[in-house]
């Protein structure tokens, strides 16, 4: 290569490398604004809720609202002497309640539809349920009307019971005098629901 | 003295004399003073004064409760909450909302009770404070504007309801906690 073709092309190359040092200052001057708008934006958001128009508040300790709850409990029924149990006959058995909720309840009992196994043997069935008393005996008696067991439904206030209290329910279950011979030696479930409602204030 | 030093003398002397001469130009000038005043700027602030009570209002009961903690609200329940506030404002242009902060009330009955916020002017009365009136644009919200006496006493009253057909399993052993409850006054931009 000829000395006088090399320093053409460092002539030709100076402006090039000026043109290149001019873009790198554009570039890092950009940048330094860059970070500097950066900047002042992240000061901007931190400063959130001191822009120029008035606030205040007051905080004032109202305490805490709690909720009370609706809970009732059933126990089983006392063992039925169903082999007593005849065309004609019935059977009584007892049964505690308990609310162990923290309002006063409504109770309501209703029977529940039996099983296609068990409905031949249920629909010969009625039903009556009392709350028991202090002192007396679950019998026929106490127990007051009685339906149809599948069928049975106290109405929405059968009892009111407060909150953490119980009562005991007498129920009695009598097979239909005229029961079909189909019925006997059959066992079925009868289902009873207790349902217990908030005593609105 | 060689060049240098000459210089140095030089340029100091030229220096100490534009110093000296600072303000003392040839030209005539003159300057006085005139007595604007001060501006002052309003202010706005809201304080407590004393505790709140609770009072059952449930079926129009007006039974006073005094620890509203041991108090298990059911649906149907309906309670109040009674603060006495001091409520400073003043500037010429000043107009705020008077509101209560939605996300000072927590717990789990939040969005399940309702809550609504009014003011009156005395416990009782049905009548709003001086200088506060209700915004019609958003209810439950007050506009406070000064008042000669530069402050005024609001009773501020929270209610807070379980409505009746609240669903129960959602409801039941929840907590609205207002222990932080916020009462906000922000000025609204001048129009």
């Amino acid at each position: 290569m000829s000395r006088p073709a090399a320093a053409a092309r460092r002539h030709r190359a100076e402006p090039s490398r000026r043109a290149g040092g001019l873009r790198r200052l554009v570039r890092s001057t950009w940048s330094a604004t860059g970070l500097v708008v950066v900047g002042l934006l992240a000061l901007v958001a931190t400063a959130g809720g001191t822009y120029a128009l008035l606030g205040a508040s007051a905080t004032s300790n109202a305490s805490v609202i709690a909720s009370g709850s609706a809970s009732v409990t059933v126990g089983s029924v006392s063992s039925l002497d169903v082999a007593k149990l005849g065309p004609g006959r019935s059977v009584s058995g007892t049964f505690v309640v308990r609310n162990t909720g923290t309002v006063p309840l409504q109770l309501r009992l209703t029977g529940t539809t039996p099983t296609s196994v068990d409905a031949a043997v249920v629909g010969e069935l009625t039903a009556a349920v009392a709350v028991l008393r202090s002192g007396s005996s679950c019998a026929v008696s106490t127990a007051g009307a009685s339906t149809r067991a599948a069928s049975f439904d106290t109405g929405a206030s059968w009892a009111v019971l407060p909150a953490g209290q119980s009562l005991t329910a007498c129920l009695v279950l009598a097979l239909d005098a005229d029961a079909p011979a189909t019925v006997q030696n059959t066992a079925a479930s009868v289902g009873f629901v207790v349902a217990g409602t908030q005593v609105a204030p | 003295m060689n060049k240098l030093v000459k210089g140095s003398i030089a340029a100091a002397a030229g220096v100490a004399l534009l110093l000296g001469g600072a303000g003392t130009f040839a030209l005539w000038n003159a300057n006085t003073e005139v007595s604007a005043a001060s501006v002052s700027s309003g202010t706005l602030a809201l304080t407590t004064s004393g505790a709140g009570t609770w009072t059952d209002i449930t079926n129009g009961r007006n039974v006073a409760i005094s620890d509203v903690s041991q108090y298990r609200i059911v649906p149907g329940n309906k309670l109040r909450f009674t603060q006495t506030m001091k409520i400073d404002a003043s500037g010429n242009d000043l107009v705020a909302d008077l509101a209560y902060s939605t996300a000072s009330v927590t717990g789990s009955l939040k969005g399940i009770a309702t809550t609504t916020m009014s003011v009156s002017s005395a416990a009782g009365s049905s009548a709003l404070p001086a200088g506060v009136t209700a915004d019609p644009a958003a209810p439950g919200s007050f506009v406070v504007r000064p008042v000669a006496a530069g402050s005024t006493t609001a009773v501020v009253t929270f209610v807070v309801e379980l409505p009746q057909a609240t669903e129960g399993a959602a409801s039941m052993n929840g907590t609205l906690d207002l222990s932080k409850l916020t009462f906000t006054l922000k000025q609204r931009a001048i129009a």
